[in-house]
């Protein structure tokens, strides 16, 4: 049974095309046929993250206006074999979109066999966001511990429950888990930044992660690989950790208190 | 629209599609408010000279306005009562009766041959009436008065009281934002009553019960958080929440509100004027709040309440934010 989840969060930059890449590879990785999805159409990031820019020749526009095949356009990961990409147009703009074209593309995809579909959204609540989120199953919305990405959250935690195609229809809700991006305990413990305790007051869903902040992310972005391929890092491991957690095995929350730091890493770190 | 339907309507649709290319009006269903005037006495001349003694105190309550004759309490019954006459001389008064109300099978007939419709309204009385029985030719009450305070005093001889009339009901869909917020059915023609006591100090009768919104009604109940950019509106009600309601989200009832949990978005009761509503909350952080058109921004919730459980009502004019 294949799950559409749709990588969310509202405010932008805060990591959602990272996350969608290495969510994707993860799930990927553990056995399972994954797709991921560019919906930031004109803008488009999620090939560049996974390193596949080099091997676009269609995209998601062209396979919903009917001038490609969606086995034309999908793009097979060379390292990771249950992975694949969707890209997004980057001539055209969102407006391309619409629920009818995007919805059968993704179950041409479910015919296809992927049990997990990511839709990588782009920010904002308009008609690229409003269409990654449409058909979702589930959704990962993506905050840092910072007022206006909690305050743009909660505004998208607030569409999910009633601009999705579950919603209207009335069937269960679109199941929400939150990630907390770009986490770093020694400001929260200076009260500099938000806690994770203060973000889950005011969004009162169930945390799926804490990712810290690291120089990991910009590294691998750089380099088309996405972190977790990488699982020296602390950011592999905490989005390992989201990804056994996703599949729904139990995982300590880990990067959420400050790390002490050995005598070793504070003469030479 | 088909052109060829499939469930065998085909020669219907296309006389509706001839008539529909020649119409020459449309219908439609329309809510409106209109005034009620309660005749009492059969004295033609005595309605005439009170209503044109009222007419011209409240000239602009007055210009053309389409009112409807409720006939249930003429004196004697409303059998071989002047009605054609009246009309006329409402007209002079530049008062234009429309319709009938209350009146039974049998006397339909003399609505129809003074050129009146017959409407179906509410048939109880507003309680609190300030006015006795038997004195007075006919009956003004003004009701759901913006500000609040009744249009005439109790030795008015003439009283007209406001109702709504539903003629069709062709309500546009509001879009609600979140569908698991629980709406309690529409109550029938909406009665009056005495307003829901609320701590002191009590409203005066008349007024209160008039504008009373809330009166036999159960509140619209919210469980869900209110999220940043949704709205809950409570229409003729009122609003309780029993979950934290978002910096950027906003609560609007006709009535009271009622929020178990931190209040951090905007409130707003009493939003058609019903100055008694009261907002409360378990811990105010809210952005505004407002009661029937007086508000008070978060800078300017003084700082011993903020954070704590409080209740806001207006006290001349003005919101007041009192510990709960």
């Amino acid at each position: 049974m294949s799950k559409v989840v749709v990588v969310t969060s509202g405010k932008g930059g805060v990591g959602k095309t990272t996350t969608s890449a290495n969510i994707a590879t993860g799930i990927a990785l553990l056995g399972h046929k994954t797709v991921t999805i560019d919906f930031d159409v004109g803008l488009r990031n999620l090939d560049l993250v996974l390193g596949i820019e080099r091997r676009v020749i269609y995209d998601f526009v062209n396979v919903i206006r009917g001038e490609a095949k969606l086995h034309q356009a999908l793009i097979r990961d060379k390292r990771v074999e249950n992975l694949h990409v969707l890209a997004a147009s980057q001539t055209r703009d969102k407006e391309a979109l619409h629920a009818e074209g995007v919805g059968q593309v993704i179950n041409e995809l479910r015919e296809m066999g992927f049990e997990y579909i990511i839709c990588d959204s782009p920010a904002g609540i308009e008609k690229g966001a409003q269409m990654a989120m449409y058909f979702a199953d589930e959704a990962i919305v993506v905050a840092n511990p910072e007022v206006s990405s909690v305050r743009d959250a909660d505004r998208v935690i607030g569409l999910l429950s009633s601009k999705t195609s579950r919603a209207e229809a009335g069937a269960a809700p679109v199941k929400t888990h939150l990630l907390l991006t770009r986490y770093a305990p020694g400001q929260v413990k200076k009260g500099e930044m938000l806690g994770v305790e203060d973000v889950l007051e005011l969004l009162g869903i169930p945390l799926l992660g804490v990712i810290p902040e690291s120089k990991a992310v910009l590294l691998s972005s750089n380099k088309g690989t996405p972190a977790v391929l990488d699982e020296e890092t602390d950011v592999a491991q905490a989005y390992l950790d989201v990804v056994y957690r996703f599949l729904g095995e139990e995982r300590a929350h880990r990067f959420i208190q400050e790390e002490k730091r050995g005598i070793f890493n504070r003469l030479f770190g | 629209m088909e052109a060829f339907p499939s469930n065998g309507a085909m020669a219907e649709s296309a006389v509706s599609a001839f008539t529909k290319s020649r119409a020459a009006f449309d219908l439609k269903g329309v809510m409106t408010s209109l005034t009620v005037i309660r005749l009492k006495s059969r004295d033609l001349n005595l309605i005439e000279r009170q209503l044109r003694a009222k007419v011209m105190q409240y000239p602009q309550f007055f210009q053309q306005s389409p009112v409807v004759l409720d006939v249930s309490e003429i004196e004697g019954g409303v059998a071989g009562f002047p009605l054609a006459a009246l009309v006329r001389a409402l007209h002079v008064c530049r008062v234009v009766p429309v319709a009938v109300t209350n009146i039974d099978e049998a006397n339909r007939p003399m609505a129809m041959a003074a050129g009146l419709g017959v409407v179906q309204l509410s048939a109880a009385r507003p309680a609190g009436d300030p006015e006795g029985e038997g004195r007075t030719s006919v009956s003004v009450e003004r009701i759901d008065d913006a500000g609040g305070r009744p249009l005439s005093d109790s030795r008015e001889t003439v009283r007209v009281d406001r109702r709504e009339i539903h003629a069709r009901a062709e309500r546009a869909e509001r879009e609600r934002q979140r569908e698991q917020v629980e709406r309690t059915p529409t109550p029938g023609p909406r009665t009056p009553g005495p307003s829901k006591a609320a701590p002191p100090p009590p409203p005066s009768p008349s007024r209160a019960a008039a504008a009373a919104p809330t009166a036999h009604r159960a509140p619209m109940v919210v469980r869900q958080p209110v999220r940043s950019g949704q709205l809950v509106y409570a229409e003729k009600n009122d609003l309780i929440v029993l979950a934290p309601v978002n910096p950027g989200a906003q609560l609007i009832a006709d009535g009271n509100i009622h929020v178990y949990a931190p209040l951090r978005g905007r409130a707003v009761a009493g939003a058609k004027g019903f100055t008694e509503a009261r907002i409360f909350c378990q811990r105010l952080e809210a952005e505004l709040v407002a009661i029937s058109g007086a508000y008070v921004t978060s800078e300017d919730i003084p700082s011993e309440r903020r954070g704590k459980p409080v209740q806001v009502y207006l006290q001349d004019g003005k919101c007041v934010i009192a510990a709960l």
